[in-house]
């Protein structure tokens, strides 16, 4: 059976949480064969894979955001024709309508015979036309050149995909909404398979928060880059044949945008316990560490100023910040300024990206200062080796760390607010001078994880999942 | 999770509308403006060349060698004017002065190389003595060297320095025609042929050197890169059609009269219909207030419309602002459209009118004037047609224009071509009927295009910049880069 993952701005490209989920999956299941469609940004932007991928992946397809260079963009428009219906779902779909016929409007708009190429259709009488009747509608008193070339800017990279050819397989599996939902959406129309959809976060909301503090669009243009993003969401919502979560809450969330219910299901991430060595010495209290890439998300600025506290308190204190710093340079120089002024150099140590498992031993306690997360598989890592967390109350970190439902294992850790440095290093003071408390904590975390978020019971949902409907 | 679909952060929303001015209100200058006053000095030369006793086989072989050096230098050089016109436009635009005058250079020298190329052919072989082969020669090649330089002089806008030029240039001619054949130069072959010849390259030649003077003067500045302007042919090729379709249309019936059994041939040299040629000349003579009037006009108020267009396009305007201009715009195009056809119509048929005393007072023969008549009735449509094509060039509806040149060259050859063995008093319809046809079709794209230019200003753009590519563009950058 063959199966195609697809993911944007991810695997095998970027190393992070879904990165190495996805690897663990293909890892696990060997019977199956994989294809990655891999959606990246621009051909000259492509960084170097960073995975040694298992014999079972066949095929790599990398699609790319900005091949509309590929086209001319001089070209004439071309006449269109479409039917009453094609016309109605089209028109919704350029508006981003969450009512949108998804299967008619994607199937016409992604086929370059019918429509021509992105540029020919977004030059033609008939777009110009519809775009016209839609700003006269609801925009009728806005800068109109402004408006034209914010929507074409919206829809050439977006047309372009969506006419992008694919692999064949029997089932399609698209790791977020935005356009890897999209294109599995497309290819579920084109060839008549099964689309599985799996969210880490909720990548409506992301965006949403990415659009609002973004200062290069104006106002009204969030907006319509919101709806964007959210009607893109709610097509794989409402089309996709299951619709999978890390965790309840978010599940809730899948809902509400549009989810039938019973397409949904929550498959909590997983990891193999006896892999890790179960922890015996509590003694030791210096190594602080946080396992993340060093990216605006992961707030690590917070971290710093944090540690600052703690270190003036207990001076023979470290942290290592393990991951890589590559992925937004800026941002990673920002941090290594901020040691400096801090005076933390020789404390704070950025390790680059190296093999976790090697680590964990060395390390006391972890930490993780997160704006935003989903189910942080180096959460569960951690945690399987018996390391108590410091964690935001962002995504499941709570559920992870205080357990939900039934669960009577007690604590692994202490949740604090995000953006707060002060509660973090309070947290992380109290559990260094509290040895008790560390060994209590970093059992109740293996216990955990060993109970409610197993690899097997994880590798084997999805083994059902596929089987199930790539019959 | 890092979505990518909103980081890319790239907004093609940009400012790179057609606010510049295309200087193509030369064409206008260089189809009538010195080609009338040129044509004018050489039928003053013709009325000199009255007073003395000269023979008819020498007249006929001066006109000739005129009529080829100008027929022939404008089809070498139109279709480089309307390119190298829009380069010369978009360098001022972008204040990149020093690429004008190499452009000039690089120019100068393919034209130069093709001329001589065309002049060994073509006299290959010809009777006539070498001193005349060599002064038809210089006639060309000096004449293909003005039309180019035109084109910068009217994108400089120095009008006063081109008139100056053909007056001084016209002065001198018709002075030493006088001297020359008073005293002629003793040529041992066709003696007031080669004299008169002689006067008019000289005058030329002045005509020439005040041109080029002004030029340095103008652009004073250069760099190495000569055959930049060679990327133009990639991204505006259809202008060199335009333009060479446009010229070989004008002059088509002229080649196929000349081939029939109206046309004679000079000693093995050259094709003429003296009748069908003299008239010609004479009807286009007519067009000068088209010409001016256009040329005026397109500086002053259609300038200003088309800018009020152009700002409410870019500058935040509501669309039913940007149709709002656009209304007074076309309302504006379509009143001076009106006044020139009515002005023209008025000189053309005022002139048709009095034809038949005017040439017995001036000394032509009687017969010229039917044909003279219908030609310059063609004039009249060719003329309006390149103001209704010009305009189509200035909101860049390039294939439209081509299309134009393209039915005006096609239908000419095809109905000079029926018509010309009905006898000759049907010479000249054909260039008539097809002007007509290709003026109307002109309008109705104009009018058509006009009617949707909102549609045409913002889907005709390029909708993301990408580097050009093409044949020519990698060309140009292959000879920038060996400097």
């Amino acid at each position: 059976m063959e199966v195609a993952l697809i993911l944007e701005g991810s695997y095998p490209y970027t190393t992070g949480g879904l990165s190495s989920w996805t690897q663990q999956l293909m890892e696990h299941l060997p019977d199956k064969r994989f294809k990655i469609v891999s959606i990246m940004p621009g051909r000259a932007t492509l960084p170097s894979v960073k995975y040694r991928m298992p014999k079972n992946v066949v095929e790599v397809h990398t699609l790319f955001l900005e091949d509309y260079m590929l086209l001319s963009p001089h070209k004439r428009g071309r006449s269109v024709r479409l039917t009453q219906d094609e016309q109605k779902a089209v028109e919704n779909f350029l508006a981003f309508d969450i009512l949108t016929d998804w299967e008619l409007a994607i199937t016409t708009l992604s086929n370059v015979n019918k429509i021509g190429t992105s540029v020919e259709f977004l030059k033609s009488e008939y777009f110009w036309e519809y775009l016209l009747d839609r700003y006269q509608q609801d925009y009728a008193a806005k800068d109109f050149n402004r408006h034209f070339w914010s929507l074409i800017s919206m829809y050439v990279p977006l047309l372009t995909l969506i006419q992008q050819e694919g692999p064949r397989a029997d089932v399609y599996h698209s790791l977020s909404t935005g356009y890897a939902g999209l294109m599995g959406l497309v290819y579920k129309f084109r060839y008549g398979k099964p689309l599985i959809l799996t969210e880490h976060g909720i990548y409506a909301r992301e965006r949403e928060e990415e659009i609002i503090n973004a200062s290069w669009v104006a106002d009204d243009f969030k907006t319509i880059w919101i709806r964007y993003f959210y009607a893109m969401s709610t097509g794989v919502y409402k089309s996709a044949d299951m619709v999978a979560s890390l965790f309840n809450r978010n599940r809730d969330i899948q809902i509400e945008l549009g989810s039938p219910s019973a397409k949904t299901v929550v498959i909590p991430n997983g990891v193999q316990v006896e892999s890790y060595a179960e922890r015996t010495n509590w003694d030791n209290r210096t190594n602080i560490g946080a396992i993340l890439r060093v990216v605006h998300i992961k707030d690590v600025k917070t971290l710093i100023r944090a540690f600052k506290i703690v270190n003036s308190e207990l001076p023979d204190t470290k942290l290592f910040i393990i991951g890589s710093g590559d992925e937004d340079l800026e941002y990673y120089l920002e941090c290594k300024q901020l040691v400096d002024l801090l005076l933390l150099n020789g404390k704070v140590e950025f390790t680059g990206q190296v093999d976790i498992q090697t680590y964990l031993p060395l390390l006391d306690l972890l930490v993780l200062t997160s704006l935003s997360e989903g189910q942080p598989l180096v959460m569960l890592e951690g945690m399987a080796a018996g390391l108590p967390f410091v964690a935001t109350d962002v995504g499941s970190c709570s559920e992870l760390l205080l357990g939900q439902g039934d669960d009577s294992i007690g604590p692994a850790g202490i949740i604090v607010p995000p953006v707060s440095p002060e509660e973090t290093a309070q947290a992380i003071t109290v559990l260094l001078q509290d040895q008790a408390m560390r060994s209590e904590m970093g059992k109740n975390a293996r216990l955990r994880v060993e109970k409610y978020y197993n690899q097997g019971q994880f590798i084997e949902s999805y083994r059902q999942a596929y089987d199930r409907l790539g019959k | 999770m890092a979505g990518i679909g909103f980081t890319l952060k790239k907004l093609f929303y940009k400012d790179t509308f057609t606010d510049r001015f295309r200087a193509y209100a030369f064409s206008s200058m260089v189809a009538a403006g010195p080609w009338l006053s040129a044509v004018l000095v050489v039928n003053l030369l013709l009325l000199v060349a009255e007073h003395f006793i000269i023979a008819p086989a020498d007249r006929y072989l001066f006109m000739s060698t005129i009529v080829y050096g100008f027929i022939f230098s404008q089809l070498l050089t139109a279709p480089w004017q309307f390119v190298i016109s829009r380069y010369i436009s978009d360098r001022l635009f972008q204040k990149e002065y020093d690429y004008i005058q190499s452009s000039f250079m690089g120019l100068v020298k393919i034209v130069f190389t093709l001329a001589l190329v065309l002049v060994v052919a073509f006299y290959f072989g010809t009777p006539l003595p070498i001193y005349y082969v060599f002064m038809s020669a210089s006639l060309f090649l000096i004449l293909s060297l003005v039309w180019i330089l035109m084109v910068y002089m009217s994108a400089a806008k120095d009008y006063q320095a081109i008139a100056r030029a053909f007056v001084w240039g016209g002065l001198v001619s018709v002075a030493l025609s006088m001297v020359l054949l008073a005293q002629p130069i003793d040529f041992p072959q066709h003696l007031y042929a080669s004299n008169l010849l002689l006067a008019y390259v000289a005058g030329l030649f002045v005509t020439f050197l005040l041109l080029i003077r002004t030029f340095f003067a103008v652009f004073a500045f250069s760099n190495q890169l000569e055959f930049d302007f060679v990327r133009y042919l990639n991204k505006v090729g259809s202008l060199f059609f335009t333009g060479l379709l446009y010229t070989a249309a004008i002059w088509i019936d002229t080649i196929l009269v000349w081939n029939s059994e109206h046309g004679r041939i000079i000693y093995d040299t050259y094709r003429f219909a003296l009748l069908y040629d003299h008239a010609k000349f004479l009807a286009f003579l007519t067009i000068i207030p088209t010409s001016v009037l256009f040329l005026v006009y397109v500086e002053t108020e259609f300038y200003d419309s088309f800018k009020k267009y152009f700002q409410a396009v870019r500058s935040k305007s509501t669309f039913a602002e940007i149709v709002a201009a656009r209304k007074s715009m076309v309302q504006i195009i379509y009143r001076h459209i009106v006044y020139l056809l009515e002005r023209q119509v008025l000189t053309t048929f005022t002139i048709i009118v009095l034809a038949n005393p005017l040439f017995v007072s001036l000394g032509f023969s009687v017969l010229l004037v039917d044909v003279f008549r219908i030609t310059a009735l063609a004039a009249l449509c060719s003329a309006i047609m390149l103001v209704v094509l010009l305009m189509l060039l200035y909101f860049e509806a390039r294939l439209e224009a081509l299309l134009v040149s393209a039915v005006f060259f096609v239908a000419n050859a095809v109905l000079t071509a029926t018509f010309m063995p009905l006898g000759s008093a049907y010479l000249g319809l054909g260039l008539f009927l097809s002007a007509l046809m290709a003026l109307l079709l002109a309008i109705w794209l104009l009018a058509v295009y006009l009617k949707r230019l909102e549609y045409t200003t913002f889907t005709g753009q390029p909708y993301f910049a990408q580097p050009e590519k093409g044949l020519f563009i990698s060309l140009a950058d292959h000879l920038n880069a060996r400097n």
